[in-house]
């Protein structure tokens, strides 16, 4: 992560016109920073106790998640958002889908959903790391979308 | 990472996304495209127009403020807006779950975007040809970014303002790219868009493996 002087918080509508073409190498490198991990969103919300969850798996706004049998054993010790979530999930459910129907913040929902994968009340089904280079993935992409 | 083998739900729901008995098989397989575009171009009509769901929003929270802030002063220093973002999925089989996420409309949050495409098979970019200027943020971002896109010119009162070939004059944009009309109320025009940018993700993916 790199230091550059003082953020800007309200950036005149001009500097936006086409942000991403008038940035160079290194400004666009600075708009990263922030959005590339999932710490630049946790510490503002209290429902997650202020931690990052450094050991918890990267999850995507797509990542989808179900509960383990060990889960649906112990959620009726969870409580708030995570007794929520756990309720949600007899069905996989997306982050952003999680995020959606208990009304948090996305950044707020992969922080609870990544410290239930930890304690093993949820199981994270994984994301293709790079789906478009799967071919046949997106071919049967292609002939669902037909089938519709 | 060690996960349970049993699925308890069925992936495969039905339109409204109610649980259903069917329990699949494999585990879902999440993907999904981005639509991006400028305000009011119609990207959360064309979620909605496919989505086997009620298009849901979540809010993402948008920070200002360098990593190179310690703890104690992050609380005090970083400014946090928060941006409402639409999204819709469509399961295809009982496996894959496309998900199909609108790039919040204002310009102004693009940070956000690196989050939101991580992963994500390609984008389209709705453009009003009446309005083409608001589409270039979108093409600049997913241009300098190398991600597969194609541009999709939304057909305002059942047509064009002005053909493909103007419009993509006047994007600049690369003989290669894709252009289709859509109309992002119309199920049969949102299918053939979504498959435009598929079949280009796979003519990539097909160059690229051949060196």
């Amino acid at each position: 992560m790199t230091s550059h002087g003082q953020p800007n918080p309200e950036p005149t509508r001009a500097s936006f016109a086409r942000p991403f073409l008038k940035r160079d190498a290194a400004e666009l490198a600075t708009a990263t920073v922030g959005t590339g991990s999932a710490d630049h969103i946790v510490r503002a919300y209290t429902m997650t106790g202020g931690r990052t969850n450094t050991e918890a798996p990267h999850l995507r706004f797509e990542s989808m998640v179900a509960l383990t049998e060990h889960g649906a054993a112990a959620s009726d010790k969870l409580t708030f958002e995570r007794k929520k979530i756990a309720a949600l999930l007899e069905r996989p459910l997306s982050v952003a889908e999680i995020s959606a129907t208990i009304s948090v913040p996305i950044g707020v929902a992969r922080v609870l959903v990544g410290d239930l994968v930890v304690d093993g009340i949820l199981r994270l089904y994984d994301a293709p790391t790079d789906a478009s280079k799967d071919i046949s993935l997106v071919r049967e992409l292609i002939d669902g979308i037909r089938n519709l | 990472m060690a996960f349970e083998t049993s699925n308890p739900g069925g992936g495969a729901t039905n339109a409204g996304g109610v649980a259903t008995a069917a329990a699949p098989v494999t585990a879902p397989i999440p993907v999904k495209i981005v639509i991006a575009g400028g305000f009011g171009v119609g990207k959360t009509t064309m979620v909605g127009t496919i989505s086997e769901i009620t298009p849901l929003s979540t809010e993402a929270a948008m920070t200002t403020v360098g990593a190179n802030v310690d703890d104690a002063s992050m609380v005090s220093t970083k400014t946090t807006t928060t941006v409402a973002m639409d999204f819709g999925r469509i399961t295809i089989g009982n496996r894959i779950v496309l998900y199909l996420f609108g790039t919040p409309g204002q310009d102004r949050f693009g940070f956000m975007w690196d989050d939101l495409v991580q992963g994500a098979l390609g984008a389209v970019i709705l453009v009003d040809s009446r309005r083409i200027e608001d589409a270039f943020p979108a093409l600049d971002y997913f241009e300098e970014r190398k991600m597969p896109f194609i541009v999709a010119v939304n057909m305002f009162d059942g047509g064009l303002y002005h053909d493909l070939e103007s419009v993509r004059d006047a994007l600049n944009v690369d003989s290669e790219t894709p252009m289709v009309a859509t109309d992002a109320r119309n199920p049969q025009y949102v299918k053939e868009t979504l498959i435009a940018l598929l079949e280009r993700v796979i003519h990539i993916a097909v160059d690229k493996s051949r060196g």
